[in-house]
């Protein structure tokens, strides 16, 4: 067998080229997609901050919140609290550590927000690259860092400068700078050193050292440690050491080897967004390629239809057929793997490269080669084809030997029945991930409602036969208007042979409703935040820090002081754990992101839509949720909700009220003086302001260097921009996809047209002009590009609509026309010129030499 | 080879087509049968019967004292591939495959080694020698044709089932197949079963079996041009 497909192979090398491109297209784009997404889930080293320590003692952030009905509940993978520093830990711990014995030294860590600024610097040039931390001095050993110039801080207003950054702000020793600081707010210190750290690299983050004892003060609670650091005897063995640490640490407490990982390093924010964002480009480009080797082989098989036959009638059987088929594929898939593979490692340099470039990826971030994403590709490559030959070998083994002696074989009319039906429980099941979704709301319903166009694709091609009879006698009558004759002709063939339009009109399907989702998900979701937060925001100025990482409360102070402020609001994120889902059975403890906020302030600032209960009760142990957090979780007003906050703390809160308006905002609301207590390094994100006072709040820039003052448009402007940024990524990314799906529908469309040069023939020989002829095949391809788009619009809308009504429970979407119609316009260019091109070479030859050559 | 009482009809409901009515006939070991009558009388329909290539709706055909209509899928597949051969109208052969291939295609698919010696006979008798390395498409139509009833051979089969094998031959390589075919009975021993239209073609037959309207009518011994021809045009109303 593997010697006749050999043959079948290298003789057909016409025939075989474009599935070969296919599939070896397929194998780059795994390829690549696998050695970016590795590189970016292995790309993040953790933090070089204890290289010079043995051990790290640090909160355990995994512990469960409750127990409900005597269940531990289960504290499984935490995508938020994942990337946030571990709980902070008593200095007790460090106490006890110290005693084991092996261990030479304890050094007690503080980690703080501590934006350093120079004198005067305006706001709008604050250092952008991420947040700077603040530690005690006596940390600078942990690194370690060596000073480079002057002396260790010694007074409480010394500090001692990162080098690279003192160089980039032009400070050194001597200088003054402020300092930004949650407790503090800004207050004034003097440089009186700087050091770098003993290996420098890109992944440390901006450090500035105060006395101990500040950094103490400034962390808000003294009593309190973010990490202990363990130095051990020399000859200690780690493993060991690490047993006996733990049990001297104590319950609530991780002891790790790999100190690397006590805190998140500087890029992991976003290590974790590219390998969401290569995740979801990677799994759609994995189904597109399922759809084209899919439809490559199918197609393939049935121009060899009547192949097919003579070998059933000289005696092969169903299983030599489809072996047959299989040994080719085998072939196909090898020679592609040869090719695909090394273009694939090629590819992912320049694409980590645009990555970075683009924003997407942190800049240390390059291709890690491995094997994994090879063997990945080359069991997706060989399995692929082998699963997309197996289908079409099935329809092959099926072909009647009598069809060889016939001389007009007609392929099959009807939709066989398992298709049929698996095509209905498709739809059925697209119907259930959308009533579902849409029950579920918020986020995880509109999430959820995403896979529903892959299913509906699913079922477009199933019954896609069923659907494009359909389609293409609704789109004949405009067909016809081409020209009596040739619209006729082209009508017909779209009636009579359905399944060559659906095969082909698949990918032009699947390239619109991916092209139409990822340009128009991201700005339905954004369209919807800001109509929301206009909605919601009632403030005359928005407040915002300059460095991304928030206000300290001082300014909230300053401006409240300000003549002609009527209200003002601050809404402050605090991390935290709360059992997941309804009573009773295990649940899952997750990491959200509260917002704390005064309960009559934000009333007076923002317009919740609150629907059960009132903000107004968000005092002591209160906590507040959106409607779509309390229904996925199986919350109620009056519910009892255990919490753990971020110093470790487990309280239980009562849910006082639920809010529709959350949308760019937060699933849920704790009030201040909780925040206040158990985070005081909490930072505000926004500042709400009411008030005629535009030049008070520009004079507060000056005394707080980190200070943007917006006013509520240009607020709702900016947020539009940020998103902006991000779509240019997806564009680029989607263009990618989009090339890989045109070549593909390219390829198709050419092999299924060059198939039909004997027909061509007859029609010339019949009497036809070449003009006429390609008038029919124009008019059959632009009846394939009507049902492509038809369907894909259809899909990509229903998405759509779906995802917006659980959101929001309004079936608002965007799609700029000017976008959704440049798509349209290029689906029907490339399907046009994808099938006139090779019609127009098969004209051109001359028809009686086709006619007399056999297949 | 023997059909009994074989009836075959296409589709249902007022389209159905009676191709076949009760049709009973032996073929006899080592005979050369031509069966003939007006198109759509059912010809090709009578031979795809015959050789299983299509299931009789009732009756029976015996090869080698088994009923092949009751046979499996796979095992009439199995069976024909190693009793039965045919010369297709149209030469049919794999484009991507040599002559050689293309002749030793059975074996191929039997999994078994071509006996090298009949291989190179046939080869011969069929005057392809030369001829052996070349893809069909390199071929005339009459060596294509030779090809095929090479093919036919190669498996000794019991019988060879013919249809217009002439059909798209000039008249001068037509006679050439025909005399190959005719060999194929008196030297090999085949029983050959041929469709055709050419009343010169059917005087290479032992017999001619006339068909219309999917029934027998009537059966001729020794034909001749001009027999044959007398006949059809007194049927062909
Ligand atoms: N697969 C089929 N489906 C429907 N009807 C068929 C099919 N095959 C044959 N028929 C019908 O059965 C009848 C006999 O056909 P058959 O091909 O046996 O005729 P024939 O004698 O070989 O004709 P010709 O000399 O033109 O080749 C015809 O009326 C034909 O239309
Ligand atoms: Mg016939």
């Amino acid at each position: 067998m593997l010697r006749l497909a050999l043959r079948s192979v290298s003789t057909r090398k016409a025939r075989f080229a474009g599935s070969l491109l296919a599939i070896a297209l397929a194998v780059t784009v795994i390829t690549a997609g696998g050695v970016l997404l590795q590189s970016a889930l292995t790309g993040d080293r953790g933090s070089p901050r204890f290289d010079a320590v043995t051990l790290i003692v640090t909160g355990n952030s995994h512990l469960p919140v409750a127990s409900v009905n005597g269940q531990a509940i289960d504290a499984g993978a935490d995508p938020v609290g994942d990337g946030l520093p571990p709980p902070r830990l008593p200095l007790a711990v460090a106490k006890r550590v110290a005693q084991v014995s092996g261990v030479r030294e304890v050094v007690p860590d503080v980690s703080v927000y501590s934006q350093v600024v120079k004198v005067g610097e305006p706001s709008s040039i604050v250092n952008a690259d991420g947040a700077m931390r603040g530690h005690g001095w006596s940390s600078s050993r942990l690194t370690p860092y060596r000073l480079r110039d002057g002396h260790p801080p010694v007074s409480p207003d010394e500090i001692v400068l990162d080098g690279r950054f003192a160089a980039r702000k032009g400070l050194g020793t001597g200088d003054s700078a402020d300092v930004v600081t949650a407790v503090d707010g800004t207050r004034r210190y003097r440089v009186v050193g700087v050091a770098d750290p003993a290996t420098p690299g890109p992944s440390h983050a901006t450090a500035v050292f105060f006395t101990d004892q500040t950094a103490a003060r400034l962390s808000g609670d003294p009593t309190r440690v973010d990490a202990i650091a363990v130095f051990a005897e020399s000859h200690e063995d780690v493993t060991r050491l690490a047993s006996r640490v733990r049990d001297a640490a104590g319950d609530g407490t991780l002891v790790l080897t790999d100190t690397s990982q006590a805190e998140p390093s500087a890029d992991s924010g976003a290590y974790v967004a590219t390998t969401a964002f290569l995740g979801i480009m990677s799994a759609v480009a994995g189904f597109v390629a399922i759809f084209v080797v899919a439809g490559t082989f199918s197609l393939l098989v049935v121009q060899r239809r009547r192949e097919t036959a003579v070998l059933r009638a000289v005696g092969a059987t169903g299983g030599q057929v489809r072996r047959m088929i299989a040994a080719e594929a085998l072939v196909v898939s090898a020679i592609a793997l040869a090719v695909g593979v090394p273009a694939g490692l090629m590819l992912s340099r320049p694409l980590a490269s645009l990555l970075v470039t683009l924003g997407v990826a942190p800049t240390g971030f390059h291709p890690v080669y491995g094997a994994v994403p090879v063997i990945v590709a080359a069991v997706a490559g060989i399995g692929l084809t082998q699963l997309a030959a197996f289908t079409a070998a099935g329809r092959a083994a099926r072909v009647r030997p009598t069809e060889a002696l016939r001389e007009s074989a007609a392929p099959p009319r009807r939709l066989s029945r398992l298709r049929t039906l698996a095509g209905f429980a498709f739809a059925a099941l697209s119907a259930f991930i959308v009533a579902n979704g849409i029950a579920t709301g918020g986020n995880k319903g509109s999430g959820d409602v995403f896979v529903v166009s892959f299913t509906l694709m699913v079922t477009a091609t199933l019954l896609g036969p069923m659907v494009t009879a359909r389609v293409a006698r609704l789109v004949a009558p405009l067909i016809a208007v081409l020209g009596r004759g040739q619209g006729f002709l082209a009508a017909a063939n779209s009636k009579a042979n359905p399944w060559r339009i659906a095969s082909a009109s698949t990918p032009i399907t699947l390239a619109v409703t991916f092209t139409c989702i990822m340009i128009f998900m991201p700005q339905t979701v954004q369209k919807l935040t800001l109509r929301e937060s206009q909605l919601r925001i009632q403030a005359d100025h928005v407040l915002v820090s300059a460095d991304g990482q928030g206000l300290p409360s001082a300014v909230t102070r300053d401006v409240a002081r300000l003549p002609g402020v009527s209200a003002v609001a601050a809404t402050t994120p605090i991390p935290v754990r709360l059992g997941m889902g309804g009573a009773g059975g295990p649940v899952p403890t997750r990491t959200l992101m509260a917002l704390a906020v005064v309960p009559a302030q934000v009333t007076a600032l923002l317009d919740l839509d609150v629907k059960v209960g009132r903000l107004s009760a968000l005092t002591d142990d209160g906590i507040a949720a959106s409607s779509a957090a309390a229904r996925e979780h199986g919350w109620r007003v009056g519910d009892r909700l255990p919490v753990g906050l971020p110093d470790g703390t487990r309280r239980e809160l009562h849910l006082v009220a639920t809010y529709d308006r959350s949308l760019g905002l937060s699933d849920v609301l704790v009030p201040a003086d909780l925040a206040a207590r158990h985070a005081p390094q909490a930072l505000a994100t926004a500042i709400y302001v009411k008030g005629e006072t535009a030049e008070g709040l520009n004079a507060l820039t000056k005394t707080h260097p980190t200070l943007i003052t917006l006013s509520r448009s240009a607020y709702l402007a900016q947020m539009k921009q940020s998103s902006d940024a991000q779509t240019t990524a997806v564009y680029l990314f989607i263009m990618l996809i989009g090339l890989y799906t045109a070549i593909s529908v390219m390829n198709m469309l050419a092999a299924a047209t060059a198939a039909r040069a004997r027909e061509f023939a007859a029609l010339r020989l019949a009497g036809s002009t070449r003009r006429q002829v390609l008038t029919m095949v124009g008019g059959e391809a632009l009846i394939t590009v009507a049902v492509g788009v038809f369907l894909g619009t259809l899909i990509a809308a229903t998405t759509l609509v779906s995802s917006s009504l659980a959101l929001t429970r309004t079936p608002v979407f965007a799609a700029p026309p000017q976008v959704y119609l440049t798509i349209v316009a290029t689906a029907v260019v490339l399907g046009l010129a994808a099938t006139l091109f090779p019609a127009g070479m098969a004209v051109r030859l001359r028809a009686i030499s086709v006619i007399g050559a056999r297949e | 080879m023997t059909l009994q009482s074989v009836s075959k009809s296409f589709g249902t409901g007022p389209t159905s087509v009676v191709a076949l009515r009760d049709v009973s006939m032996t073929f006899p070991q080592g005979t050369f049968t031509a069966l003939m009558g007006p198109s759509g009388s059912g010809k090709s329909t009578f031979m795809h019967c015959a050789a299983g290539l299509e299931r009789p709706d009732v009756g029976a055909v015996y090869l080698a004292g088994a009923d092949i209509t009751k046979m499996s899928e796979r095992r009439l597949t199995v069976f024909r591939r190693d009793n039965m051969g045919f010369v297709f109208q149209s030469f049919n052969l794999l484009p991507s495959l040599t002559a050689r291939q293309n002749i030793t295609l059975p074996f191929l698919l039997n999994g078994r080694r071509a006996d090298r010696k009949w291989v190179d006979e046939i080869v011969e008798r069929m005057g392809l020698t030369e001829r052996m390395s070349h893809l069909p498409a390199e071929l005339s139509g009459g060596q294509q044709q030779r090809v095929s009833i090479a093919r036919a051979l190669v498996t000794r089969p019991q019988v060879i089932f013919a249809d217009e094998p002439t059909g798209a031959l000039d008249t001068r390589t037509g006679t050439g197949i025909l005399h190959l075919l005719r060999e194929t009975v008196d030297v090999y021993g085949r029983t050959l079963i041929m469709v055709t239209h050419d009343p010169r073609a059917a005087a290479y037959a032992d017999r001619v079996v006339f068909l219309v309207d999917g029934g027998i009518v009537d059966e001729m011994r020794s034909p001749t041009v001009e027999r044959t021809s007398a006949w059809l045009s007194r049927s062909d109303v």
